[in-house]
């Protein structure tokens, strides 16, 4: 499979002040620092991080809703950052975005047959009486009722509405989705229902999805890849099923070491990596390796010299001085063949 | 489909929720109707309002044949018919000219209506395109209008007003000026609060969303933005029609609104001023018309406000 999208060296720097007159004070907070990784086509990619890492900001570059400080993306060998006008409209029906929050990602003053409808308004896809009849497909795809077109956001739940925001991103049929944090603001039964129709929905389509999330039990279900994030840095990137069994990066470890496991006795007989602190503010990021202030195998290099993504095992990079002498952590128990919770 | 990942069962068939059968399309606005309905008080100042503006249009049909014409007084046996009290011919009695008040009072309110409604539409429009563009371009744009909606505000709002009508030459006076002149010096209020309205609401993911389809910033704007923004609007001005209404009271008393001997409100308290003592109608019944009116007008903004709270949902 080719790569459908390469992100090189992407980077975000938000200014935290800025005046009336636009000049700016103060420093630079940096959401997204030098991240680079590549999704190939048809598959998931993870993204994780705790809050604040920089993963949504990430996601919003990706389809150009922020304007990264510096870096390249590219979509289908395309830089999309130099795309204007007829160009970036066209990027717009390839690539589009699930938003986290369900109840705000919907227009409260539309029916949603208008809201599904909307992007072949936009695109100038079909007469009225086509975009309608797409618009009940559409809905018919994602589970919700047809019949329900003339109805308001506000007479549905969480769950149906993040539906009608998938299937709002499917009309002009996208091959990349990027999903930030679809089930996080869901109820647990439900945010399995809606990573199965993601599932299903991929399955049926060919979608490539950059997955966004700040729980790996919900990345595990879905991604084939994942990539994960701590203040605007990208520490570990990995086939799923390497990151789970051999996690390289102390990070990445404390956040495996978190998921709770569905047996007592391995949960019990694991030891819990417990993080001390609050992640440093991004605005002043520690000098050398990030992570250090909180690492619990950190060494002197590790405040003086940034260590660099590289390669530790085939497909699997991670940025660690001592990545390669640390693959398999310490009390963390993972079965080798990983069968979901939920569902 | 039902090997995808082997383990995960596959979405069941979802149960749509029956709770809102029988209230099928059932909008916002629709809501909002329904709650407005329930407020007494707005209902009694809209009903009042609708017959105000009712006897407003149709006062040519009607009120000269009746009462005598609002502006033009017989010569003859004039002094038979000056400050006479209320009497079956003449409901309000009869001014300093004997013409009948009840009839000019009427008259009034169309110039009183037609003031009040164009000033506000007036700032309305420059209001919602300053205050529009202020907020979803942000920057420089922002504080530049912001800045002249600033020093408009700094103004004492009745001298400016005084100052822009004093220099009109007479043979222009008239209700054009006087609108234009309330609505330019109103838009400053306007395009505040509905800066402030825009800048929630387009942070909201909807727009976000709508950004990400390609939709263009007009469409952005007008469909997913503006209605979202404008219920603040929709209070605001009308209530802003009843200080329109004040204010064109106000400038015409000071004999700087319409030309003398025009059925204003405020024109006619002032002509009527000097009776106050032997006869009070002259003066309180446009006096009465400019209360009620204004009150209706608040009242009304104030049932608005409330029926487009969500959060008062019934």
């Amino acid at each position: 499979m080719s790569d459908l999208l390469r992100v090189e060296s992407l980077t975000k720097h938000f200014a935290v002040q800025q005046t009336a007159l636009g000049s700016r004070l103060g420093g630079h907070v940096m959401a997204v620092d030098d991240v680079s990784f590549t999704v190939k086509e048809g598959e998931t990619l993870g993204l994780v991080g705790e809050s604040g890492c920089g993963k949504s900001t990430t996601g919003r570059c990706i389809i150009r809703l922020t304007e990264p400080t510096s870096g390249s993306i590219f979509y289908e060998d395309r830089n999309i950052r130099e795309l204007r006008g007829k160009d970036l409209k066209a990027f717009r029906r390839q690539a589009q975005f699930i938003f986290q929050d369900p109840y705000a990602s919907l227009n409260p003053r539309m029916t949603i047959g208008e809201i599904v409808s909307e992007p072949l308004v936009i695109h100038q896809e079909g007469t009225r009486f086509e975009q309608q009849a797409r618009a009940k497909e559409l809905l018919d795809v994602v589970g919700l009722n047809p019949e329900h077109i003339n109805r308001y956001p506000h007479e549905f739940s969480g769950g149906q509405r993040q539906r009608i925001g998938i299937a709002r991103a499917l009309a002009l049929n996208p091959k990349l989705l990027i999903c930030d944090e679809p089930v996080s603001a869901l109820d647990v039964s439900i945010q399995a229902q809606v990573l199965n129709l993601l599932g299903e929905l991929q399955h049926d389509f060919g979608l490539t999805y950059v997955f966004i999330a700040h729980d790996l039990s919900v990345v595990q279900h879905i991604s084939d890849r994942i990539a994960v994030m701590y203040l605007g840095k990208l520490v570990e990137i990995s086939d799923w099923k390497a990151l789970y069994a051999k996690p390289h990066h102390p990070y990445t470890q404390s956040l495996l070491s978190a998921v709770p496991l569905p047996d007592p006795k391995q949960q019990r007989a694991r030891e819990r990596i417990i993080l001390e602190g609050d992640p440093p503010s991004p605005i002043d990021p520690p000098s050398g390796c990030r992570f250090h202030t909180r690492c619990p195998i950190a060494k002197d290099i590790c405040s003086a010299e940034e260590p660099k993504l590289r390669e530790v095992a085939p497909g699997h990079s991670a940025a660690c001085h001592f990545a390669a002498l640390n693959p398999v952590p310490i009390g963390i128990a993972r079965p080798a063949e990983f069968t979901p919770i939920v569902g | 489909m039902k090997d995808y990942r082997s383990g995960m069962p596959s979405t069941p068939p979802f149960q749509p929720d029956e709770q809102h059968a029988g209230h099928e399309n059932r909008t916002l606005w629709g809501d909002a109707w329904n709650r407005l309905r329930k407020n007494r008080l707005a209902v009694i100042a809209l009903m009042w309002l609708v017959i105000v503006t009712a006897a407003a249009i149709s006062a040519d049909f009607w009120v000269p044949q009746v009462f005598g014409s609002p502006t033009v007084f017989s010569t003859s046996g004039a002094a038979e018919l000056r400050l006479k009290p209320p009497t079956l011919a003449h409901p309000m009695g009869t001014d300093d000219v004997g013409r009948d008040l009840f009839a000019r009072v009427i008259y009034g309110s169309r110039i009183s209506l037609t003031v009040g409604v164009l000033a506000v539409v007036v700032s309305l429009v420059i209001g919602l395109i300053l205050g529009s563009l202020s907020a979803f371009y942000g920057g420089i744009l922002d504080a530049f209008i912001m800045r002249i909606a600033d020093i408009f505000l700094a103004f004492p709002y009745i001298l400016f007003a005084i100052l822009l009508l004093s220099v009109l030459p007479d043979n222009l006076r008239g209700i054009t000026p006087v609108f234009l002149t309330i609505g330019i010096l109103g838009w400053p209020s306007i395009a505040r609060v509905f800066r402030s309205s825009v800048l929630s609401v387009k942070e909201n993911d909807y727009v976000e969303a709508g950004r990400a389809l390609g939709a263009s910033d007009i469409r952005l704007m007008l469909r997913h933005i503006l209605p979202n923004a404008v219920a603040p609007i929709i209070v605001y001005g009308t209530m802003s029609v009843g200080g329109a209404i004040l204010t064109e009271a106000a400038l015409s008393f000071l004999g700087l609104g319409l030309p003398p001997g025009s059925p204003s409100w405020g024109g006619m308290i002032q002509d009527g001023r000097i009776y106050l003592t032997s006869s009070p109608g002259v003066v309180l019944w446009p006096g009465l018309a400019i209360l009620s009116t204004v009150l209706a007008f608040t009242l009304l903004g104030d049932g608005i406000r409330d029926a487009l709270d969500v959060k008062m949902k019934d």
